[in-house]
């Protein structure tokens, strides 16, 4: 009780401290909710009765029509029951077995009952089965039913709760017409649930008896509502009331109902939401008015002026609160602006008043601190009275001391102490005394003062007319740097004119000397250059060259070019050259200041070009005259020189070949060779041989050996030079070694002919010798064998020794014969002597004797020369014929001629004569090495001779030696011929 | 017997190399290609010895391919000799198809050999060095 008093005077708290707005709502909402609670509660009893109304009337409509199917079944079964118990074949068929059998049977069996489960069966007195519709056919002996039918012979109905389910059972007499007696009867047996028909609409039915007991069917577990109907039976069922129940589940009744409170419940939350909604739109809509004043009450209220206005409201009551309300607003604010008016205007004029004032302090102090100077003033007694922050910045480590009224001197000397001043360091006492005089005396002196962080400060000091001292401070560091590079620039130049190898001048355009260098000023005989300074060139060179130097001057400023001219110095070429260089000073504008000009001695570089330019001829001589071609390539690699020797040996003139780039150059001496030797290019002559690397200090070059068909066969050797000069890159050369080829080709074949020929006689020798060793031969045989390897023997011995006459004599070149003047005629006298014919053959013709026949010659070599013609003479004449000799002239030549009648030659033959192993009968008929006439001709022409042959086929063969006469000189002819002898 | 043609200018090798074979072969002789040529034909020898160097323009090169260019005379083993012994000549020889190549001075002996064992009884193929 006293927790509700409780509760219920919090909510009234809670309710009077809302505001107009919320009460209304709350009021409004309350009324509301409690209008619509009786409302449902009495709709809900309402529902409620009328549906409990509704299915007791149903469940009772539903409980008659169960019972009347449920008559109907029985009364049809009772009637079956009875028609067959009161039929006399039934009787009849009781009292015959056969009967039974054919009647009973078969017709139980056949019977449909209504109800599943139920049986028919006739029996007889004792309750025995006759027969059955069940299988197997109940027994009733024992049954009290049967027994009270059987006693009473009247039916007899009553309910058989057995083990089983309950059943109804009926018993009927049957009778024999005749007696009336009771023979058996007719006993059907129902079960009771069987009568109950499935029903999905009813929540269920059931039987009862009598007694109210449960005879077949369920009682539902929960509530229901339920009916009983009475079942009215057949009259032989009189005995067994029974009564049927039906149920029905209220839940499911009600169901209906509770839908309906659902709906309704939801429909109350709507409503519910839209009624709170309703009352709060109403409240505010009532409570916004007095809101509004409110506010605008509280608004001025609060700021202390009518500032607030309301809203119009129309012409309710709000209405006229609002225009009452801002009509009073209004005439308050107009007196409120007035009084606003009137204190702003004072206030105004005394801000005008005090920000002019501020404004010129402010000018003063910013004029003050703006001036880059350091400024200071000073009052008469020396005391600092004001300072800028430039001032400050200068004196960084005394900026502590620096504050108005400060004398001045303890600034300066605690300055001092601190390093301040650099000429104060180490004499502070001595240097304030002179530094306060200074300041004192304020005369506007300059003063340069280097502080200790290096800095320079220039200062001027005024005294005011009222006594003030005023101080400038400026700081000159940078300046003085630049003073100093500026002297120290002007050194270098100086130093670098100076210790120029040349002379140096600067003229202006009166070509009076501005600058001139030490080497000029030496050379115009002054000790340095600020003597000559000044002066112009008549001052300082003899009237000729002035004037020379005065009109270049002027040539050079009119023409506004430099000029460079290479010229011999006074005193002529021999004494040195010099060369100038003059050039125009021209200003921006374009007008002329001066000239400028250096001149140098340049003798030594005109010496030697003069000795490079001997040199050049030197070399060009030698390559004009060399007989190894030259081609020189410049920088480029083009052909830049082609020496005469080269266009000789290739053909190819110097103007075709030059200026030709090296690969064109290549290809076109390439062009003039055969295929098999054929220029392969420079290139390959520049690599060096990589075999050949390894050995040390020898220079390889390549070399390539190129064939030229040009014109001529030319067998030539190339090698390339390169060359680390700047103009000449490299030089290809050329040599001729064609001579050198052939006489290695010759060599070469001559050896291998030699071989061959001396195979031939080996090849008898060793192959007749082998037989002779290996076979038994007649001693006939044997010989000739022997014979024949001699005379191999004999012939070899005669190639080997021909063979090395003529390689002595070849090698020799004439140098070890014995030349003396020799009688030809003697010579051949002898030659004669000494030469035998073959058998058989007769001796050669002498000449006639006709007087000596002088001529110049080695006895020995001539003597073999011409027993060589003799004996060909007799050897190639085999048929015999005489063989001539005689001595002819021709002119001063002197010849042996000698003449066969042998085979001949035809004109081929006779060109092949001098060929080494050369012989014109190749049948081996005619012994010989093919040697001789090659030794013939060799000392023959050693001899400054030559030979004249004259052959014809089957005629016979003529050879002339000419010889060359002794020199016919008196000395000569006076000497004796021994004396004459040279050589070994 | 088999047959043996010697073809050379030179009487002294012919003679030579006539008594190394006579004991096994008959032997013919010819001083240059045209005897020998008849010969060939005429006689139908086994085996041919031949000199490279013979007057007449045709070398023993030149004439051995051309016998063996023949088909019928293709079979005949073919034994150059010559006083070149250079590698170029040996090849040239082979090249011409020649059995055998004896430089000078040659062994008559070997000649013989050659010969016996390249034309054995059997033999009516060609012979093989």
């Amino acid at each position: 009780m006293n927790a509700a008093k409780t509760f219920l005077s919090v909510l009234t708290n809670r309710y009077l401290q809302l505001d107009l707005r919320g009460k209304l709502t709350v009021a409004l909402i309350g009324g509301t909710l409690m209008l619509g609670m009786v409302v449902t509660i009495t709709a809900y009893v309402a529902a409620r009765h009328q549906n409990t109304t509704q299915s007791q009337m149903l469940l009772e409509a539903r409980g008659k029509l169960e019972m009347r199917e449920i008559e109907l079944t029985l009364s049809g079964m009772v009637d079956l029951a009875e028609s067959i118990a009161t039929n006399t074949v039934t009787a009849n068929a009781l009292a015959d077995s056969r009967g039974r059998e054919i009647y009973l049977t078969p017709l139980l069996r056949n019977q449909k009952l209504a109800v599943p489960g139920a049986s028919l069966t006739v029996v007889d007195y004792r309750g025995r089965p006759a027969a059955s519709s069940a299988d197997p056919a109940p027994d009733y002996t024992r049954d009290a039913d049967f027994a009270a039918m059987m006693a009473s012979g009247k039916p007899r109905a009553g309910i058989l709760r057995g083990p089983g389910p309950a059943a109804l059972q009926l018993a009927l007499p049957i009778r024999y017409r005749l007696t009336e007696q009771t023979e058996g009867g007719v006993m059907m047996r129902i079960p009771l649930a069987g009568l109950l028909a499935p029903s999905n609409a009813i929540d269920g039915h059931w039987l009862k008896d009598a007694g109210g007991q449960l005879a077949a069917g369920e009682i539902p577990e929960h509530a229901h509502f339920s009916v009983d109907v009475p079942l009215s039976l057949p009259s032989s069922l009189a005995g067994v009331p029974l009564t049927l129940s039906v149920a029905h589940d209220r839940a499911d009744a009600m169901r209906s109902v509770q839908i309906l409170m659902g709906v309704f419940l939801l429909i109350g939350v709507f409503v519910v939401a839209a009624v709170v909604a309703f009352a709060r739109a109403g409240a505010r809509f009532i409570t916004a008015p007095l809101g509004d004043i409110a506010l605008a009450a509280e608004q001025i209220a609060a700021s202390g002026r009518p500032v607030a206005r309301l809203p119009d409201r129309g012409k309710d009551e709000f209405g006229r609160i609002a225009v009452a309300f801002n009509t009073m607003v209004d005439r308050l604010a107009e007196s409120y602006a007035e009084l606003e008016n009137r204190v702003a205007e004072r206030t105004r004029d005394y801000e005008e008043s005090r920000h002019e004032a501020e404004k010129a302090s402010n000018l003063l102090r910013e004029a003050v601190q703006s001036i880059a100077l350091g400024f200071t003033i000073y009052d008469e007694n020396d005391r600092l009275v004001l300072c800028n922050d430039a001032y400050l910045s200068f004196y960084e480590a005394s900026r502590d001391l620096i504050v108005p009224g400060a004398s001045f001197e303890d600034i300066v000397r605690r300055g001092a102490e601190r390093g301040q001043y650099v000429e104060a360091a180490g004499r502070v006492d001595e240097w304030v005394a002179q530094r306060v005089a200074q300041h004192q005396g304020a005369r506007g002196e300059v003063i340069e003062q280097q502080l200790g962080d290096g800095r320079w400060l220039m200062i001027v000091e005024h005294r005011t007319p009222s006594g003030y001292i005023v101080g400038n401070r400026i700081d000159i560091t940078e300046l003085k740097a630049a003073t100093e590079a500026l002297r120290q620039r002007e050194l270098y130049l100086r130093a670098t004119l100076d210790n120029l190898p040349f002379f140096f001048w600067l003229k202006d355009a009166d070509s009076r000397f501005l600058a001139v260098n030490q080497v000029f000023a030496t050379a115009c005989g002054r000790s340095g250059p600020e003597e000559v300074v000044g002066l112009t060139d008549h001052d300082v060179w003899p009237p000729d060259l002035a004037l020379r130097y005065r009109t270049d001057d002027l040539e050079v400023m009119a023409s506004r070019h430099e000029r460079s001219v290479e010229e011999p110095v006074a005193g002529g070429a021999d004494a040195g050259w010099i060369e100038t260089y003059k050039k125009p000073v021209i200003a921006p504008d374009g007008s002329i200041l001066g000239t400028v000009g250096f001149a140098r001695d340049i003798s030594d570089r005109r010496r030697a070009e003069a000795r490079a330019h001997e040199h050049a001829e030197q070399l060009n001589a030698i390559f004009d005259l060399s007989p190894d071609g030259f081609v020189s390539f410049d920088g480029a690699r083009c052909v830049k020189y082609v020496s005469p020797a080269f266009s000789r040996l290739t053909g190819l003139e110097a103007q075709a070949c030059i200026g030709l780039e090296e690969a064109v150059f290549a290809e076109r001496l390439a062009a003039l060779c055969i295929p098999e030797a054929r220029f392969a290019g420079v290139a390959p002559l520049r690599q060096p041989r990589k075999i050949e690397r390894h050995t040390p200090g020898a220079t390889h070059e390549r070399r390539q050996t190129i064939e030229i068909t040009g014109p001529g066969r030319r067998v030539l050797e190339v090698g390339l030079r390169e060359s680390r000069a700047e103009t000449v890159s490299q030089i290809l050369y050329l040599r001729d070694i064609t001579h050198e080829s052939e006489v290695d080709q010759l060599k070469s074949e001559f050896l291998s002919t030699a071989a061959h020929e001396l195979r031939t006689p080996m090849a008898s020798i060793y192959g007749f010798a082998e037989l002779m060793l290996a076979q038994e031969f007649e001693p006939e045989e044997q010989r000739e064998f022997l014979a024949t390897i001699f005379r191999q023997s004999e012939l070899m011995i005669s190639i080997i020794n021909e063979l090395l006459d003529l390689a002595r004599i070849e090698a020799r070149r004439g140098k070890d014969f014995n030349i003396q003047r020799i009688d030809l005629r003697e010579l051949l006298r002898e030659v004669l002597g000494g030469f035998k014919s073959p058998d058989g053959r007769p001796s050669p013709q002498e000449p006639a004797p006709n007087g000596p026949r002088w001529v110049r010659g080695d006895r020995k070599k001539l003597t073999q020369a011409i027993g060589n013609v003799l004996s060909n003479a007799y050897k190639y004449s085999p048929a015999g014929g005489t063989v001539g000799i005689d001595l002819p002239e021709s002119g001063e030549q002197l010849g042996i001629r000698i003449t066969d009648h042998g085979i001949g030659m035809t004109p081929e033959q006779l060109d092949r004569v001098f060929e080494r192993f050369y012989r014109a009968d190749s049948s081996g008929k005619i012994p010989g090495t093919g040697l001789g006439m090659s030794i013939v001709k060799e000392i023959v022409e050693l001899h400054g001779g030559h030979i004249e042959l004259d052959s014809k086929v089957g005629a016979g063969t003529t050879v002339t030696i000419w010889l060359q006469p002794p020199a016919a000189t008196p000395d000569e002819a006076a000497t004796p011929p021994t004396a004459q002898k040279e050589g070994p | 017997m088999k047959r043996i043609l010697i073809v050379d200018d030179q009487s002294n090798i012919r003679w030579m190399i006539r008594l190394a074979l006579r004991e096994h072969f008959a032997v013919d002789e010819a001083d240059n290609p045209q005897a020998a040529w008849g010969m060939i034909k005429k006689r139908r020898p086994d085996g041919i010895v031949l000199d490279v160097l013979m007057p007449g323009g045709t070398d023993g090169f030149q004439f051995c391919k051309r016998i063996k260019g023949e088909p019928e005379l293709a079979s005949i083993n073919i034994v150059l000799v010559t006083a070149c012994g250079e590698d170029n000549d040996r090849e040239r020889g082979r090249l011409a198809g020649a059995n055998g190549y004896f430089v000078k001075p040659l062994s008559p002996l070997a000649l013989a050999n050659h010969f016996r064992s390249a034309l054995k009884d059997d033999a009516g193929a060609p012979g093989t060095t």
